[in-house]
């Protein structure tokens, strides 16, 4: 009995120093990765560049962040390369963005993803932008402009362009998910912007893929137009133009909606899109009051906005890449059709006949509608 | 194995000689008195013999001059004024020449002479002994062969004030003293009913204590008072000087550090759980009385819940329970999350963390362990440091060990911070300290093998714990568990006093009703 009473905490206790140990690690031991970007390798097959956090001790302690790049042959190769460089391991459950240049992108992207989708440490909701006319390394080089690292400054700006809507802010998992499915993914997109010798990054417009492959870039304007078609608006500005006024108009809701038909061998896709908005600027006077003039800014503003649909549809048309997740719907509605279709997709997407419906609603008017003579 | 051999050797001669100097006692404890008060005299002093306390005062009657009387009684333990008027003077003034004439001169005295409410004839020298020993005084008188055993009882007791825990800012201020009967008053005047008793025994074989046991009838349950009666008769040791002994010797799960048994200052405290069918025990020479059955919410219940607005008070008791939760978890869980799940944290704290981590040359589980000791030690220091002192304790513990130890790097500022945090909320709750600061480290061990993993394999530890227990047939986490009927009345919250109608269940199950409100009577 009393061996049993001695030898049940003792094997207790042994049990858990064999568990999950190998697991501790204290936080100042590790160099925490808050952004990493891939280009394509001088001397290897990629060149993996981190940006970290680099804690300064001393009296006071301070936080900077350094960049690093290292060459390896595959991205987890080069991501333990880096002990060799920085000493320490680097840590990647924090990391907010991952850049990836436009020639891997023009490749094929799940050939670099694919780690961080399978490492236990990379998160999921980790922001892939394609960096466009410079090395993705470049970018995380560039000069900072507000707060202290670049990494967090795309990623803020990814997470508030729900107010701008002009890129689509697209995480890691909606990527794969986007990948596994029959919708062609877009990446927000960062160019460099160079003014008084300083090089500032810019997330503007969205990246088009055919598939995994990058087939052509859509501007910001364009990107919002396809926000529009995928539902995805939740803010943002729409100009319209009344001769010599221009008016914003705030976006406060919108509902999309896709419907497909099939008849024979034609499909049809009609789009619905319903926006709420209210006036929020006018360049010079219009009297809005007047219930005529009203609904003239809301029919302007219908056509304005239609034509700018059908115009990005044409792009992605040119581009063959269903960007919309047309191919999804008709899936979703008709599988039959789809496995018919299928293998000739980028083919019948062109020929798709599209309806736009457009109805712009102004709920809210600024109350000060004459302001200056 | 040999060594052992000679020890139960040796434990069993101890025992043997205890019972043969147990047995001589007996023998002796029967004897008697005799007629003559010199004899009784030199028994008596051949009884306190070294005992300088013990006065033996002769005095004669005015009238008698042949009536030799003796008082004998401990100073210190009785009233000299009550003795000198209410005994003294009426035998030595009266005139007792008459009452000579009848056969019991004795019996005529405590009739007609002594003007003293509590009088006993006695010839039991046992008795006679134990007797001056509580502070009464033995009258004797020659030619008698049996004592009157004179009620005098006095000495200095503490005032009522009050008490130094569970202070409250609105309710009765009295606390209890050490003085028994004093305690049974302050019960006694806020149940002004017949229904309370109030049962005596005597425990401690050499101190002699007495210990109360006090109910309401028809409220207790009986069980409870039977099971109790049981196991403070099964008490076979040789002193008690507080109630933490009654309490050690009679709990359900010794082993616990959870008290099942419940202990107060406060008589309002000790009348609301009688109220509620529990038994109170009143041990004398402690102003803690004892109360059962104790279940875990008493501990987070406090008297001015009750006697604030009920809205408030549950909102107190709220921050009561979180509190406790957080105590025992608040050093485990940022352990686990420090060193083990960085995922967890949001990016900037994370990077807060590791600035401030940085240069620190202790692990944080060492360093955090070593602030948790550190605090217990200064709560210990503080508690029994004279208050002059106290000051010294403070500053020591604030700016050397708080501020010194951040700037020179030896512990990081979140660990002191979260000892900080920890050690205020352990203070919420004073009577669960015991239990707390020790599983206060056994999580923070558990969590610095494992994790959050190993902190939830405590956590899940505690509550089996928690779960089996009993305290008197009660379950011990009753009505934090189950919300039927009225269960949740008044455990998380504190339900209004209007819809209060009945008494917790089986604790009160003798009796549930504790209002007709419109309710009840629908």
């Amino acid at each position: 009995m009393r061996r049993k009473l001695i030898l049940f905490p003792a094997l207790v206790f042994i049990l858990f120093t064999l568990t999950s140990c190998w697991n501790y690690r204290e936080v100042n031991e590790m160099a925490i990765v808050i952004g990493a970007a891939l280009d394509k390798g001088l001397t290897n097959n990629y060149m993996l560049t981190v940006e970290l956090l680099d804690v300064s001790d001393g009296k006071e302690t301070q936080v900077s962040t350094k960049v690093l790049s290292i060459e390896g042959e595959t991205v987890f190769d080069a991501v333990r390369k880096l002990i060799s460089i920085g000493g320490k391991r680097g840590y990647w459950g924090h990391i907010r963005v991952l850049v990836i240049s436009e020639e891997i992108a023009g490749e094929n992207i799940t050939q670099v993803i694919r780690f961080f989708r399978q490492d236990a440490e990379a998160r999921s909701d980790l922001y892939i932008i394609i960096a466009k006319g410079c090395s993705a390394k470049e970018i995380l080089h560039a000069n900072k402009t507000i707060g202290r690292d670049i990494s967090t400054s795309l990623a803020q700006s990814l997470e508030n362009s729900q107010f701008l809507s002009e890129s689509p802010p697209t995480t890691l998992y909606i990527l794969s998910q986007e990948l596994k499915s029959e919708i062609s993914p877009t990446l927000p997109v960062v160019t460099l912007l160079t003014s008084e010798d300083k090089t500032i990054p810019i997330i503007s417009g969205a990246a088009v893929f055919q598939k995994t492959k990058l087939a052509g870039y859509l501007n910001g304007d364009e990107t919002k137009a396809m926000l529009f078609i995928k539902n995805e608006i939740k803010g943002g500005v729409m100009v319209t133009k009344k001769d010599p006024a221009l008016i914003s108009l705030e976006i406060l809701r919108n509902n999309t909606k896709i419907k497909t038909q099939t008849d024979g061998d034609r499909i049809t896709v009609d789009i619905t899109v319903e926006t709420k908005a209210a006036i929020d600027e006018v360049t010079c006077n219009v009297e809005f009051s007047n219930l005529v003039i009203f609904d003239d800014i809301q029919s302007l503003s219908e056509a304005q906005l239609k034509d700018k649909l059908e115009n990005v549809i044409d792009k992605a048309r040119n581009l063959r890449a269903d960007i919309f997740g047309f191919g999804q719907k008709i899936y979703e509605n008709d599988p039959k059709k789809w496995d018919e279709i299928k293998d000739n997709y980028e083919e019948e997407f062109t020929n798709i006949k599209v309806n736009i419906a457009v109805k712009v609603e102004i709920v809210n008017t600024s109350f000060i509608y004459k302001q200056f003579e | 194995m040999q060594k052992r051999k000679r020890e139960r050797r040796t434990v069993r001669k101890i025992i043997r000689i205890g019972e043969k100097t147990e047995s001589k006692e007996t023998v002796k404890s029967g004897s008697k008195l005799t007629k003559s008060l010199e004899e009784n005299i030199k028994i008596l002093e051949d009884k306190f013999k070294n005992d300088g306390t013990v006065i033996f005062r002769r005095f004669q009657n005015r009238y008698l001059p042949k009536a030799k009387c003796c008082i004998v009684f401990i100073e210190g333990m009785i009233d000299f004024k009550h003795i000198n008027r209410q005994i003294i003077e009426p035998i030595m003034e009266q005139d007792l020449t008459n009452l000579s004439l009848s056969f019991n001169l004795l019996e005529d005295i405590k009739e007609k002479v002594l003007p003293v409410n509590d009088v006993e004839e006695s010839g039991d020298l046992e008795k006679i002994l134990q007797s001056i020993c509580y502070g009464n005084t033995a009258f004797l008188i020659d030619g008698h062969d049996t004592a009157l055993l004179v009620e005098s009882k006095g000495w200095e007791i503490r005032a009522i004030t009050e008490p130094e825990s569970g202070k409250v800012f609105r309710g009765p201020r009295e606390g209890f003293t050490e003085h028994i009967i004093s305690n049974i008053s302050l019960i006694r005047r806020r149940i002004k009913n017949p229904n309370l008793k109030f049962k005596f025994l005597q425990l401690g074989k050499q101190t002699n204590t007495t210990v109360c046991i006090t109910y309401i009838e028809g409220v207790a349950l009986e069980s409870v008072l039977v099971e109790l009666e049981q196991r403070l008769n099964r008490i076979d040791i040789d002193g008690i000087l507080d109630s933490g002994y009654i309490q050690e010797l009679i709990e359900d799960s010794p082993l616990s550090t959870f008290p099942t048994i419940g202990y107060t200052e406060r008589p309002d405290v000790v009348v609301a759980r009688m109220l509620e069918g529990r038994i109170a025990v009143i041990v004398d020479g402690s102003p803690f009385v004892l109360t059962v059955p104790h279940i875990f919410i008493e501990n987070i219940q406090v008297s001015e819940d009750y006697y604030d607005h009920f809205i408030f008070g549950s909102f107190n008791r709220f921050l009561r329970t979180t509190a406790s939760i957080a105590t025992i978890s608040i050093p485990a869980v940022y352990l686990a999350l420090v060193t083990y799940h960085q995922e967890m944290i949001p990016t900037q704290l994370l990077i807060t963390l590791s600035a401030s981590l940085e240069g620190v040359p202790l692990p944080t589980s060492l360093s955090l362990i070593i602030m948790l000791i550190i605090f217990d030690v200064l709560r210990e220091a503080g508690a029994r440091m004279p208050s002059a002192v106290g000051q010294t304790v403070n500053i020591v513990g604030t700016l050397v060990l708080g501020q010194a130890a951040v700037e020179a790097q030896l512990v990081s500022a979140p660990v002191i911070i979260i000892t900080a945090i920890s050690g205020i909320t352990t203070l919420v709750l004073p009577t669960l300290i015991e239990s707390v600061v020790l599983l206060r480290l056994f999580l923070l061990v558990l969590s610095s093998f494992m994790g959050l993993y190993g902190y939830f394999i405590g956590i899940i530890l505690i509550f089996l714990h928690l779960m089996s227990i009993r305290s008197f047939g009660v379950p011990y986490m009753m009505s934090i568990t189950r919300f039927k009927d009225h269960d949740g009345q008044d455990s998380w919250i504190r339900a209004p006093w209007w819809s209060m109608t009945l008494r917790p269940k089986i604790i009160g199950a003798k009796n549930l009703i504790r209002q007709i409100s419109r309710h009840n009577r629908r």
